[in-house]
């Protein structure tokens, strides 16, 4: 029991990371159709800027914190700006690949101009406090990563559903022709999306960074294409479906070595497994578990 | 305003006319050099005697500078003269200039450069420098006329916003022209496809005889590899931009007290390094200008002239046989002479012949990958994937049955030395197999999903395969596996290369395949209308994957080590932005970008990481300035069969249409 | 017999009942017409019957066969193709190209012989490039024949679509609208250019259409739908004077003439 609620707290540990950074992807595609492949990278810039915040700057967790997520929204904006916005009219897949070379652009060009030394945060920037609640161990850490991230949900979740901003991106995915009609511009809607969902990867990539302190520019490549099945899983373009599949995903991956090794299953199996479930997840629902299947007109 | 039909002898002619005289009073009259001996050389002697290899960037230069003026001069008498004897002018000039150059290179390459008197102790600015300015000014004057022609101008009204005066003639206008026309007259398409192949191979052998003596001339250290492209950029290996940005993002280890003092320092030091780059410091160590200048040289001279020189040659010759053999038998000449310069180009050193392996790997993945996601629509991005089936399943079969080595110990069949290639072939073609079942996990998801969600799932596939074989320690896991015979060699990469890319093109052009381009195009249609979009589906991914597999298990059996990091999502995007480079649905765009592309890496190579930023930088420059790569949904059209050539020479047009083109 | 018979055919989308118990029964060399408002389901009787959707019940069968649960492509093959509301061709390819593909029910060779050029492979690739050539010169394309279908005038392109559906050479030709986007006097050429292939490929063709100047004048027998139901079914002229069909089509605002 006790070994069950331990990775219960694991899992959602690693579920909610996964989440925050999935939201950004459903969010991306829900007002684009846009698959952000940079998206895994801007989570690592994230990181990098609370590296910047926390030891360049001194500052303590909060500003860091927030400090990140500005200057990472700040990123997405004009990585929107500069690179996605030019190819509005162009076809999808010349936006998606370009998705793809931004994103090796920033892991390799910060790998570039910072060199190759891993990075990670001062000691006291979360200080570590392990609590004994009845067998079962838990730190600060964890707490802090599931509060914040739930937090954070609860915040995006309301601009969402409850803001007149929240609602012309829900708009933009339906028709993206009425809602200039409505008096909110388009841009400055996408711009808003980039903006929220960059800044949650921010988010979960400093909280990342205090749950697994190594940080390199490669760190957001395997995350972020996890997060992103993640967020397929769930149903792209939904936010709820993107919180949901990113806790799945984290739930499988922890619980699978855990439980698996006495089938004979080792912790290197996780990858294999977790990816295996979600594809099967996919055949069986072909677009997520919140996605709504669009019939073609013939 | 440009018209030459009646052309009168105006002020501009008179400033060109004037520059021109200028400039050849300098080179012939002005001292130029300082020497040893306290006596000065003109621009002219420097270019008559011999000469040594460090001064001759300067000297290349100057060639063109009086070359320009004397045709200038004869283009200025030439308003003079009547219409009738201007053509022959300028064939004069041209023909002067080539000699000239040709005289130029004779001197250089067979005359003693050894013992070169011309030991220069300094520039003497006189000279250089009247015929600069005076050579600065021709182009002024070429530029404010080019200015004045983009005002769009009433035809009828000469009269245009800059102030320039009637019958203002543009300085080497004649040239362009003259180029173009010449291009135009050598009609390059016409020329059979066998007869530049050729060319090449006379190229390939110039490179063997005279290729060294030429390297060495020109101050490289051994032949270029791959025409000169990895020279290029080695002057920059130096530069190291870890410092611009590590000051803000510091590692526990760093410590910097004011980071942006020190990021500024990095940035001017990388400045520094940069323009050092740029320039020469001795010919131990030359800079960028003066490497780029020979590495152009040594293509023009070894590659590029003799290949245009040959082809023309036989032009006719080649259009003749080609005409008269049956197309396979043409078809099956040129493979072969492709071979021949292939492997000839290749066997000059080690080098050259891995790149080709890596070239004939490379168009196997990109025209594979384009078979799914140019020809049929659907966005792959999990290639890698099938490669690292190919690659494990082919290198543990040589490695099991065939040879002794540590994994799996003595092998398990005795089989004679003459008999391994066969081993080999059946190998490559079971990994091929297991990679096409494997293809089946994308397939069959396909049947009810499409774009992106079919992505996610070649995705998760890519990371499934690489996730078992590293969980699989009998084949080493993620350590790899060490030990694979190194079997790869040109003639199984191009054999296995010419093969496949045959195939696709035999499949996307039969009325089977063709129902491939419906399912991208319309794939409810396609199914109404007769097509088993199941079937077709099922097809197109496993054939792509068998190629895929196949080009994994060349790939292994050449690095001689695989390991389950080399197939990675990164492996994937190469073969990307190698078929989004060459275009969607050309089987010949994704071999061009695939050759392209191998070459690029090569020549990045020096720039380490910054390769990595290059290579996606290219890749969002191309979707946003020309999103439909370089032959998107069409392919280059190639004279392989040979075209009938008209009776007669070909006609020169009247020089004055492409003045008014102009 | 008959060739395509239709028994209590009714379909639902979630909830909403499309088809309501349809029955047709529709014999060789037949020119009928399937009429009605907008949203009558119309097109989804088509969809049933070529097996884009899965009938929720009843039974269709084509000469002697059932077509429930057929794949769109074996119905195809077994003689049965249409066109459809809007041009659905195969716009990067050439007019020829979007015919060949249409002959792929027909294709007996196997990949190893396209690989390798054997003679079956060669064979049937000349064979169906000249069918394809004769019927776009029989249909006065063949012009157009190497030109991507995309470039080409609007009625062209329903001409193409046409000469693509008679190239799986069906026994029922399906039109979905064959002449909307036509004016008056090209809906006059369309009357005539339906009788001359239905004559000249001894057809059967099951028609929808809007156009009642169209309808009435060509077809022998015409059922009328409103809300998945049948409303009306009978020569033109018993529909003509049907005070049903009338009032379904009042909204509509058509011309019944």
């Amino acid at each position: 029991m006790e070994f069950f609620v331990q990775q219960f707290l694991n899992a959602l540990q690693l579920g909610s990371l996964y989440a925050l950074i999935a939201l950004g992807y459903s969010m991306v595609y829900g007002v684009l159709l846009l698959i952000n492949f940079a998206h895994g990278d801007i989570f690592m810039m994230g990181a990098f800027f609370g590296v910047f915040g926390s030891i360049t700057l001194g500052l303590p967790f909060v500003p860091t914190l927030l400090l990140s997520m500005i200057l990472t929204g700040l990123l997405g904006v004009t990585i929107e700006r500069v690179a996605y916005k030019p190819l509005r009219q162009a076809s999808r897949l010349s936006v998606v690949i370009t998705a793809l070379g931004v994103g090796l652009l920033l892991e390799n060009g910060l790998l570039a101009l910072t060199g190759a030394n891993p990075r990670s945060y001062p000691q006291d920037l979360v200080t570590t406090k392990v609590y004994d609640l009845g067998g079962v161990s838990i730190s600060n850490v964890k707490i802090i990563i599931i509060v914040l991230a739930a937090l954070l949900f609860a915040g995006l979740y309301t601009i969402v559903q409850r803001t007149k901003w929240g609602m012309a991106m829900r708009a933009i995915s339906y028709d993206k022709f009425a809602v200039p009609l409505m008096g909110v511009s388009q841009d400055q809607v996408i711009s808003l999306t980039f903006l929220l969902g960059t800044s949650l990867a921010a988010a979960g990539g400093i909280l990342w960074g205090v749950a697994f302190p190594v940080l390199n520019p490669y760190m957001g490549l395997r995350v972020g294409w996890k997060a992103f099945i993640a967020a397929v899983v769930g149903g792209i373009g939904d936010i709820r479906g993107a919180a949901v599949g990113g806790l799945l995903l984290g739930f499988i991956e922890i619980f699978v070595p855990a439980y698996g090794k006495s089938i004979g299953i080792s912790s290197t199996w996780r990858d294999p497994v977790a990816f295996g479930l979600l594809l099967i997840i996919l055949v069986v629902r072909p677009t997520g578990l919140f996605g709504v299947a669009r019939r073609q007109k013939v | 305003m440009i018209r030459t039909a009646n052309r009168s002898f105006s002020l501009g002619s008179l400033v060109t006319l004037a520059c021109a005289l200028v400039i050849l009073i300098a080179v012939f009259a002005l001292p130029w050099l300082a020497l040893e001996d306290g006596a000065t050389a003109t621009a002219y002697e420097l270019l008559s005697k011999s000469l040594d290899v460090p001064a001759r960037i300067t000297n290349t230069f100057l060639i063109i500078v009086p070359l320009a003026a004397l045709v200038e001069l004869a283009l200025a008498l030439w308003s003079l003269a009547a219409p009738q004897q201007r053509k022959a002018i300028s064939t004069l000039a041209l023909l002067m200039g080539v000699i000239l150059v040709g005289y130029y290179y004779g001197t250089f390459l067979y005359e003693d450069h050894v013992n070169a008197r011309t030991a220069a102790t300094d520039y003497v600015r006189s000279g250089f420098v009247v015929a600069l300015i005076a050579g600065l000014l021709l182009i002024v004057l070429t530029a404010l006329q080019r200015a004045a022609l983009r005002v769009p101008a009433n035809p009828g009204t000469e009269a245009v916003a800059l102030p320039l005066p009637r019958g203002w003639r543009m300085p080497f206008a004649w040239l362009r022209r003259s180029v173009r026309e010449a291009i135009r007259s050598l009609q390059l398409s016409r020329i059979p496809v066998l007869a530049y192949l050729l060319g090449v191979v006379a190229a390939v052998e110039l490179e063997r005889r005279e290729g060294e003596t030429l390297a060495r001339l020109l101050g490289f250290r051994r032949v270029p590899g791959l025409f000169g492209s990895t020279e290029l950029l080695e002057p920059f290996s130096k530069l190291d931009f870890s410092g611009i940005l590590a000051p803000f993002f510091p590692s526990p280890t760093d410590r910097f007290d004011a980071p942006l003092r020190s990021s500024w320092e990095a940035l001017r030091q990388l400045g520094e390094d940069f323009v050092y780059a740029l320039t020469s410091h001795g010919p131990r160590e030359p800079g960028f200008f003066k490497v780029l200048l020979h590495v152009v040289e040594y293509d023009l001279l070894i590659f590029i002239i003799p290949v245009l020189i040959v082809a023309l040659l036989l032009r006719r010759p080649g259009n003749w046989l080609l005409l008269r053999l049956p197309t396979w038998a043409g078809l099956a000449l040129q493979i072969v002479v492709l071979y021949g310069a292939v492997s000839r180009w290749g066997a000059l050193n080690d080098y050259r012949e891995l790149v080709l392996i890596y070239m004939g790997v490379n168009i196997m993945l990109a025209i594979s990958l384009n078979l799914v996601n140019g020809y049929m629509g659907e966005f792959s991005v999990g290639h890698a994937g099938f490669m690292a089936v190919g690659a494990y399943i082919s290198s543990i079969l040589t490695m099991w049955l065939f040879v002794d080595e540590a994994v799996f110990g003595e092998a398990m069949l005795s089989v004679p030395d003459w008999a391994l290639p066969i081993g080999f072939l059946i190998a490559l073609v079971a990994g091929g197999v297991a990679a096409a079942l494997a293809g089946l996990l994308v397939a069959f998801p396909s049947f009810r999903t499409r774009g992106d969600y079919l992505a996610i799932v070649t995705l998760a596939v890519n990371f499934i395969v690489t996730g078992i074989i590293n969980n699989i320690e009998a084949i080493g896991g993620p350590r790899g596996l060490n030990g694979v015979p190194l079997w790869t060699n040109l003639r199984w990469v191009f054999l296995l290369t010419a093969l496949s890319v045959f195939a696709i093109h035999s499949l996307v052009n039969s009325t089977f395949g063709k129902g491939i381009v419906a399912i991208r195009e319309d794939e409810i249609a396609a199914e109404l209308m007769g097509v088993n979009t199941r079937k077709v589906k099922l097809v197109a991914f496993m054939v792509s994957s068998f190629i895929a597999g196949m080009s994994g298990g060349l790939f292994a059996h050449v690095l001689a080590y695989v390991n389950p990091g080399v197939f990675g999502i990164l492996k994937s995007t190469e073969a990307l932005v190698m078929v989004y480079l060459g275009g969607m649905g050309s089987i010949s765009g994704s071999v061009i970008a695939a050759v392209l592309f191998t070459i690029l890496i090569e020549a990045f190579r020096p720039l380490a990481v910054l390769k990595w930023v290059v290579v996606p930088l290219i890749l969002i420059l191309l979707m946003l300035f020309r999103p439909q790569g370089l032959f998107g949904f069409r392919e280059v059209s190639l004279n392989l069969r040979g075209v009938r050539e008209e009776g007669e020479a070909v006609v020169l047009k009247e020089a004055s249409d492409g003045a008014a083109a102009d | 017999m008959a060739l395509l018979q239709i028994k209590n055919l009714s379909h639902y989308f979630g909830g909403l009942l499309a088809v309501d118990n349809l029955n047709e029964e529709i014999r060789e060399g037949e020119l009928i017409g399937l009429i009605g408002p907008n949203g009558a389901g119309k097109t989804t009787v088509f969809n049933l019957v070529t097996g884009v959707y899965r009938p929720t019940q009843g039974d269709i069968i084509f000469q002697g066969q059932s077509l429930v649960g057929k794949s769109p492509h074996t119905i195809n093959a077994l003689g049965i193709s249409r066109t459809f509301q809007t041009i659905r061709l195969w716009n990067m390819m050439s007019v020829l190209d979007n015919v060949r593909i249409a002959h792929h029910s027909r294709i007996s060779y196997n990949l190893a012989e396209a690989f390798l050029h054997l003679p079956r492979y060669r064979h049937q690739e000349r064979e169906i490039e000249e069918r394809s050539m004769e019927l776009l010169r029989l249909f006065k394309l063949e012009r157009y024949a190497h030109e991507p279908v995309k470039n080409l005038p609007y009625g062209e392109q329903r001409r193409v679509e046409i000469v693509r559906a008679l190239a799986s050479r069906p026994r029922l030709l399906l039109l979905d609208e064959p002449a909307a986007g036509m004016n008056p006097r090209e809906i006059g050429a369309l009357m005539e250019f339906i009788h001359w292939i239905r004559d000249e490929f001894h057809l059967t063709i099951w028609l929808i259409e809007h156009q009642m100047r169209l309808v009435m004048n060509i077809c022998e027998r015409i059922k009328v739908l409103d809300f998945g139901a049948t409303i009306a079914d009978g020569t033109p002229e018993e529909i003509r004077n049907n005070p049903k069909v009338i009032e379904a089509y009042l909204g509509e605002q058509a011309e019944v003439h």
